[in-house]
């Protein structure tokens, strides 16, 4: 069996998540995002890759989105809408809380601003999510008989999961964007020791390792400090959910601490609401503000207000939270084209910027005037900060992540081309996993693990029910084995079901005799005086039990003697096979043909030896 | 309890079987029939039944303990053959022999066989409980090591406890076998269980200690960076358990090469690290210092506050066994301080203040409002913690040095409790920023003309505060003392108190009150005097500085019994006006010691004096013995005697010769008044160091000054002393001063030589600092030996009749007082012309039980010279036993020294005239 893995998005570019697997013929399709930076049909995966027919429902048993941005929830509202998938959409209870807000946002911005032709309807929103069906943290989902789903908590953003999919003994993980170190508001990535077949894992800074987080807090809030102290305007635009939430907790606890009274403002209504959810949303927060939470809801910052949008030209200095980031259009970019000119005020840029956005301008250079999309130009005089955390691990945490799972393979998604080559080689070479970096539209197949079922026959068991430690003493040190499947032997027998036997057991299993090795040696007497063959044996029979410490009980008849499994009995050939350098010419010697078992080894040529001395 | 084995057992019987076990009346033969009835039950391995039967044993053991061995035998003959309820038999066992330790103890060939035939819950049972049954560490850990190879994770986990158990109680260090399972714990770091991991984390590090103690001293280093690397590539598992163990296991490993400590402070991969791939021969695996990229900064700000609490300790103990620790570090510990968790903020403190210890601590700016918050913070270990590293601390700027006395004020503010301490940060901030002392000077004035309008505001803290900083400057930088206003010595002077409760651990009451003193007279005097500054500012930089060479002033003393002493006699004080005059006379013997070293004798002289008079002031009652009184006469004589003597030392060894006949004559005088001192007083008990200490004091003396010819001699009373001083302090338990110590030893250098180089004994001259507190206790049966003298009727005009050439008696009333009964004394008659002669006064005159001794005796003397009238002094002499070392050849009389009780008396004697004679 194989495990296929088709990107549709997000395949050696950021934009557009969709990755769809297919475990032991389940398909299984992990986010549905829109490419942000796109203006054509490139906005959307390529669906029809998947099914020319469209249909969808019986090619697709599960869509699962890993959290709400844009570009891992943007495309959902078109492939059940307007594609037409009607099968189960399942997301964390805070992505499908947060989902509509984001799409409803997107469409308006893209609808009633830029007068773009609408690719959904708020009534498209409204309908595909009800096909939602929410997930909460470590809960195993049994899809149908064979699918089986669990989330993991994944950081990034509020109710970002990982997901762990299993179909019969194939699973897979599948990261979606993730945060290996904790931040103000969000708690890192947690998830078990599982056995993988596969990881998806993005890779958005595939080769960048940042440092602590605290000098860079420290950075910004210094930089923000200052302008504010010089009577300046801070502006930060952010996304209304995750960075404007940790950036403000930063500074309202900077606030407190250094007794600062200038106003902090947060721009829309979504900001509020979104404050709102993460407020009701606290068990998915990080440890921290789990626990302070009790005395104080971290989000219930003291120091922020409304903003008015009378308050742009209010003298005085402030910090505003506006939206959207990257400065890439609506409310945030109005105030920029107004404090931009003034050496004073200061543009604090969080995160990562698309390209072709003014925040991706403004962070690529140091730029005197910026083109606005409509045309009109702005001096940019005021300072730019490059806030530099983000929600994305870093190439360390990926490494991290990966040699904690050890997957059997790995496929980068989420990522720019030459870093994610270079993260490639670091992860076969240092850690020696296969790796994959698919471009969009194409599929990588990698084996998957199948067990075979066996029963186990019931002495197998009942000695397997108790430990059987064997020590061995190597060169330089102790080793333990425990030996209980060692005895073990696998039996399979044509059109029946493997069967586990014990060793002992093989032979009646297979209706074959046991061999048994067993010695032999022809011996030869001394004769001594006028003794028969009675007596000779007699003779033995005290000589043995003298010399021969472990022979307790000999039997002895006419012409036989017998030790434990030791037997001789006198041997009338001329040319015995077993009599060996030892010419039978002299007349006083007789022989005394002997086996023995491999069992009684010791025993046997004590025998032998004490016989010998008679001679 | 007849019933037979084979009528079946119910409930039933057994519920009244229970209860006869446990109603205390039942009678013995009763009990015993059932103990029997119950054992025959064991071998039957009936295991529904079995179950109640060992409970009931177990009942029975608790209600009638004598029961407990024999219970106990027949529980464990019957162990082997109870296969089903081994585990709980062991149980019953354990908590018998727990009760009773005179129950034999289990056999670990037994234990180890039920323990591998048990199931999994009476399995982890009996791995989680070996260490009751008090097992031999072979089989206990063969059993675990074997049993970590276990399919069930609970049992694996309690394995590797038990091995961590065995290998905590020490004295297994086979070599293989501590490789062995070391290898094997490390093996385990990849199990798929959290709790495993975890423990397999604590048994790697506790069986990698052993590991790395086991190799040769030149492979420590090699083997403990296998180790600490290892424990490295699981911090970032995601479990908090295993990283919380992984951090603990850092700090029990404790050491790692420097590169690797770097590697662990950034996430970058290290040049030094990279490429170097020293082969890990202990798991067969490369490790690489890569492998500690960033260990620390993800212990730091990792989510969970157990995490980051067992990083930044683990990052103190490796600081703490790391010679050289980066600077690095010191920035990633100062983030921590903003931390939200109390816990973790006071184990960053800890950790900079022993940075701070070690000299490595340069606070920035950035950094300076953490500790200001620390300072003011709720949690009183985390404010201790802070004032501690500021303390040691050292600010660049004036700005911070500004911004650390403001937050300084500010907890003072909100917690009062704190003011002693605060204080001694305050001193120790000023005297390490003296440079800056003239702003807060500014300050201080500012605050003083603020708070002028209100006069009881004075006292106000933040006053004193400032006060303390700033008297602290010219401890550290003498110059910063002309800018000081007189004003503020002044005004500490008078928070003498309170200021010394701050400063208890750096000096008491006295040195400051000295200091403060010294200080006032300098800061208003100018040029010449200057100078002076130097001797006591050096001699207390120099005894009191640490090794970073920071002005830390070190305890003196022992505090608390210090402090204990000073309570009780301020209670004592209370009661009595005469001792508290007593002990101020004691402080300014003290002071005037010291302004004497610091070469004001003129002002030592007035005080000296001053103490003289006011001795003479005060008259004995019943707190005050007349001895103690007349011993501080002498003492304070003494003192006075020596500081005549010091300034012949302080300048040059060489002296006009003049100066040298002074003294000469000084120092005769002196030691004839420590000789008095030693012999005339009785009941002496600590006292008896303070005035050994000074004859030493004087021996050194004149080793030091005087010329080869008397040094034989000296140095024979000096070694004699010094030996007999210390069987003083060893009869009486009391600890011998520094400077006995320093003399015993230098003395040892010395050994035999005569030739004793001058600048050691200078060295301990300097030492000498007069008394401690606890050497002047002045014990209550200090009494003086004095007697009176008397010739009755004897004068000018009624003189003694003698006829020249023959003996003439002197008849004398004698009076005696607290002569102790092994006294010699002896009369000495004496001509002006330092002829004298001595007669024996026989004791039995004066041996009776009372102190006060009168009687008459008649002395004869031999030298009448051919005159008409003459004069003799008589005088009554004791002999210093003691004093054997230079002992006088007279004819006929003391074979030692003798000191004097009373003042000679003169008596007149005229010649026989002739007519008279006739008559």
């Amino acid at each position: 069996m194989a495990i296929d893995c088709l990107v549709l998005g997000a395949g050696q570019e950021i934009g557009k998540s969709c990755v769809v697997v297919t475990i032991n013929g389940k398909k299984i399709m992990f986010d549905c995002g829109m490419h942000m930076g796109c203006d054509d049909h490139n906005r959307y995966p390529d669906f029809s890759i998947l099914s020319k027919s469209g249909d969808f429902d019986n090619t697709i048993s599960c869509l699962i989105i890993t959290h709400f941005h844009m570009d891992h929830v943007g495309a959902l509202p078109y492939f059940t809408e307007v594609c037409g998938y009607n099968g189960p959409v399942y997301m964390s209870y805070p992505t499908k809380a947060l989902s509509p807000l984001m799409l409803e946002d997107y469409r308006r911005i893209m609808v009633d601003r830029r007068g773009e032709e609408e690719l959904f309807t708020s009534a498209h929103i409204a309908s595909c999510m009800n096909k939602v069906i929410p997930l909460d943290l470590k809960q195993t989902i049994q899809v149908d008989e064979d699918l089986q789903i669990r989330a993991y908590y994944a950081g990034h953003v509020l109710g970002a999961v990982m997901v762990y999919a299993k179909v019969g003994d194939a699973a897979i993980v599948y990261t979606g964007d993730y945060n290996m170190t904790t931040d103000r508001h969000l708690g890192a990535a947690k998830i078990d020791r599982l056995q993988l077949d596969l990881l998806i894992s993005e890779s958005t800074y595939a080769t960048t390792t940042r440092g602590s987080k605290y000098p860079r807090e420290r950075e910004f809030l210094q930089a923000v400090h200052k302008c504010v102290a010089g009577g300046g305007k801070a502006l930060i635009p952010s996304f209304a959910l995750g960075r404007a939430q940790e950036l403000c907790m930063l500074l309202d606890d900077y606030w407190e601490r250094m007794n600062i009274k200038v106003p902090i403002y947060f721009s829309s209504g979504l900001t509020i609401q979104a404050n709102m959810y993460y407020k009701m949303l606290i068990s998915w927060t990080s440890q921290n503000v789990k626990e302070k939470h009790v005395t104080h809801n971290p989000f219930d910052f003291k120091n922020v207000k409304d903003f008015d949008r009378s308050l742009i030209h209010a003298p005085g200095p402030c910090v505003l939270f506006a939206t959207p980031g990257m400065l890439c259009a609506g409310f945030s970019l109005e105030v920029f084209k107004h404090w931009a000119p003034s050496p004073l005020n200061l543009v604090a840029l969080p995160g990562y910027s698309v390209a072709g956005t003014v925040g991706h301008k403004l962070m690529s250079g140091k730029p005197t005037t910026v083109d606005l999309y409509n045309g009109t130009k702005v001096d940019v005089r005021c300072k730019i900060h490059q806030v530099a955390f983000s929600p994305h691990t870093d190439a360390k945490g990926i490494m991290d992540l990966t040699k904690f799972l050890s997957p059997k393979n790995i496929v980068l998604v989420h990522g720019e081309k030459p870093s994610m080559m270079s993260l490639k080689d670091k992860i076969t070479s240092e850690l020696g996993i296969p790796c994959f970096v698919p471009a969009n539209g194409e599929t990588v197949s990698v084996a998957s693990t199948t067990f075979v079922k066996a029963n186990a026959s019931d002495m197998f068991l009942k000695i397997c029910s108790n430990p059987n430690f064997r020590f061995s003493n190597s060169s330089t040190q102790l080793r333990v084995t425990d030996q209980r499947t060692a005895d073990g032997v696998l039996v399979i027998e044509k059109s029946k079901k493997a069967k586990i036997v014990h060793q002992d057991e093989v032979s009646e299993v297979l209706h074959e005799k046991d061999h048994v090795v067993s010695l032999a040696y022809c011996c030869p007497v001394k004769v001594k005086g006028e003794s028969d063959d009675v007596g000779l044996i007699k003779q033995l029979s005290e000589k043995i039990s003298e010399t021969v410490s472990c022979a307790d009980e000999i039997h002895e008849s006419e012409t036989c003697l017998q030790v434990g499994s030791f037997k001789g009995s006198l041997c009338l050939k001329e040319e015995c096979v077993h009599r060996r350098g030892i010419s039978s010419s002299c007349s006083e010697v007789k022989f005394l043909c002997c086996n023995w078992s491999v069992a009684d080894l010791e025993l046997g040529w004590g025998i032998i030896n004490a016989m010998k001395q008679n001679l | 309890m007849e019933e037979d084995d084979s009528v079946s057992l119910t409930l039933h019987t057994l519920a009244s079987i229970r209860s006869l076990i446990i109603n205390a009346d039942t009678p013995f033969s009763v009990i015993s029939s059932v103990l029997d009835f119950l054992t025959g039950l064991l071998p039957r391995d009936d295991s529904p039944i079995l179950h109640h039967v060992l409970k009931l044993l177990s009942d029975l053991s608790l209600s009638r303990n004598e029961l407990t061995p024999q219970i106990f035998e027949s529980i464990l003959s019957n162990l082997l053959r109870l296969q089903t309820s081994a585990a709980e038999s062991l149980a019953v066992l354990a908590s018998l022999s727990e009760r009773n330790p005179t129950a034999a103890a289990i056999d670990g060939e037994a234990f180890a066989t039920i323990c591998i035939g048990a199931d999994v819950s009476s399995r982890m049972w009996m791995l989680r409980n070996a260490e009751r049954f008090d097992l031999p560490s072979s089989v206990l850990f063969t059993l675990c090591f074997g049993f970590t190879k276990d399919p069930y994770p609970c049992i694996r986990r309690v394995a590797l406890d038990g091995l961590v158990y065995v290998c905590e109680a020490g004295g297994f260090d086979h070599a293989r076998a501590v490789q062995g399972c070391y290898a094997r714990a490390v093996e385990l770091l990849d199990d798929d269980e959290d709790s495993v991991r975890s423990s397999a984390v604590r048994a790697v590090s506790v069986w990698g200690k052993v590991l790395i103690t086991s190799k040769e001293e030149t492979r420590r280093r090699e083997c403990s960076d296998a180790v600490f690397l290892q424990l490295c590539s699981v911090v970032r598992d995601m479990s908090v358990d295993v990283r919380v163990e992984v951090f603990k296991a850092f700090g029990v490993i404790g050491t790692a090469s420097e590169s690797i400590i770097l590697q662990t402070l950034s996430k970058k991969v290290l040049k030094a690290g990279k490429g170097k791939k020293p082969q890990n021969r202990f798991s067969n695996e490369s490790a690489d210092a890569a492998a500690a990229a960033g260990v620390f900064i993800h212990g730091f700000e990792d989510e969970f506050y157990e995490v980051r609490e067992a990083a930044v300790e683990s990052f103190h103990s490796l600081s703490v066994n790391s010679i050289e620790f980066p600077d690095e570090a010191v920035c990633l510990l100062m983030d921590m301080l903003y931390d939200d968790y109390m816990v973790v903020r006071l184990k960053a403190l800890e950790a900079l203040h022993h940075i701070a210890n070690m000299g490595n601590l340069k606070i920035q700016e950035t950094y300076m409002p953490a500790f200001l918050d620390a300072i003011v913070d709720t949690s009183e270990n985390i404010r201790l913690t802070a004032r501690n590293i500021l303390k040691l601390a050292k600010l660049p700027d004036m700005k911070l040095v500004n911004k650390g006395v403001d937050g300084v004020l500010k907890s003072l503010e909100m917690y009062p409790q704190d003011e002693p301490d605060i204080f001694s940060t305050l001193f120790l901030l000023g005297q390490n920023h003296s440079n800056f002392v003239v702003n807060i000077i500014k300050r201080f004035r500012a605050k003083l003309e603020t708070d002028s309008g209100n006069k009881s505001e004075f006292n106000s803290q933040q006053v004193s505060a400032f006060l303390m900083f700033i008297i602290s400057a010219p401890l550290s930088n003498k110059q910063s003392i002309t800018s000081i206003p007189p004003l503020a010595f002044s005004y500490s002077l008078a928070m003498v108190e309170k200021f010394s409760c701050g400063l208890h651990e750096m000096m008491d009451q006295d040195t400051l009150l000295a200091y403060l003193a010294h200080c006032t007279t300098l800061s208003s005097a100018s040029g010449t005097e200057f100078n002076k500054a130097d001797t006591f500012l050096n001699a207390y930089r120099r005894s009191t500085a640490d090794h970073s060479g920071n002005p830390v002033l070190l305890p003196s003393k022992d505090i608390p019994a210090e402090s204990i002493s000073i309570d009780s006699i301020a209670e004592l004080e209370i009661r009595n006006p005469e001792l508290k005059s007593i002990s101020h006379i004691q402080l300014k013997v003290k002071a005037a010691w010291l302004l004497l070293k610091l070469e004001c004798s003129n002002e030592a002289f007035r005080a000296l004096r001053a103490c003289k008079q006011e001795l003479a002031t005060l008259t004995a009652n019943s707190s005050i013995s007349n001895g103690a009184l007349k011993f501080m006469c002498q003492y304070v004589h003494l003192i006075e005697l020596l500081a005549q003597v010091w300034p012949h030392f302080e300048n040059s060894r060489h002296t006009s010769t003049c100066r040298s006949v002074e003294l000469e004559m000084l120092m005769e005088e002196l030691e004839i008044k420590l000789m008095e001192i030693r012999c005339r007083f009785t009941g002496l008990s600590t006292e008896v160091s303070l005035v050994m200490e000074l004859v030493i004091f004087g021996c050194l003396l004149r080793l030091y000054k005087f010329e080869i010819c008397c040094r034989l001699n000296c140095k024979k009373k000096l070694s004699a002393t010094v030996s007999q001083l210390e069987l003083h302090h060893e009869q009486q338990c009391t600890k011998p001063s520094d400077f006995l110590t320093e003399t015993k030893k230098s003395l040892q250098e010395i050994g035999s030589s005569a030739d004793i180089s001058c600048l050691t004994l200078l060295d301990l001259i300097k030492k000498f600092n007069c008394f401690s507190p606890e050497q002047f206790t002045l014990s209550g049966n200090l009494q003086c030996v004095s007697a009176e003298l008397e010739v009755p009727g004897n004068g000018p005009y009624n003189p003694v009749s003698f006829v020249a050439g023959l003996p003439v008696a002197i008849p004398c009333e004698i009076k005696l007082l607290n002569v102790p009964r092994d006294a010699r004394l002896w009369l000495r008659i004496s001509r002006s012309d330092d002829t004298c002669q001595f007669v024996y006064l026989d004791p039995n005159l004066y041996n009776g039980g009372e102190t006060e001794k009168r009687f008459m005796f008649t002395a004869v003397a031999c030298m009448t010279p051919r005159a008409v009238v003459f004069t003799l002094q008589v005088s009554i002499g004791i002999e210093c036993l003691f004093e054997d070392v230079c002992c006088r050849k007279h004819r006929y009389g003391p074979k030692h020294p003798v000191t004097y009780l009373c003042k000679e008396r003169e008596v007149h004697f005229s010649l026989v005239s002739r007519t008279e004679a006739v008559l």
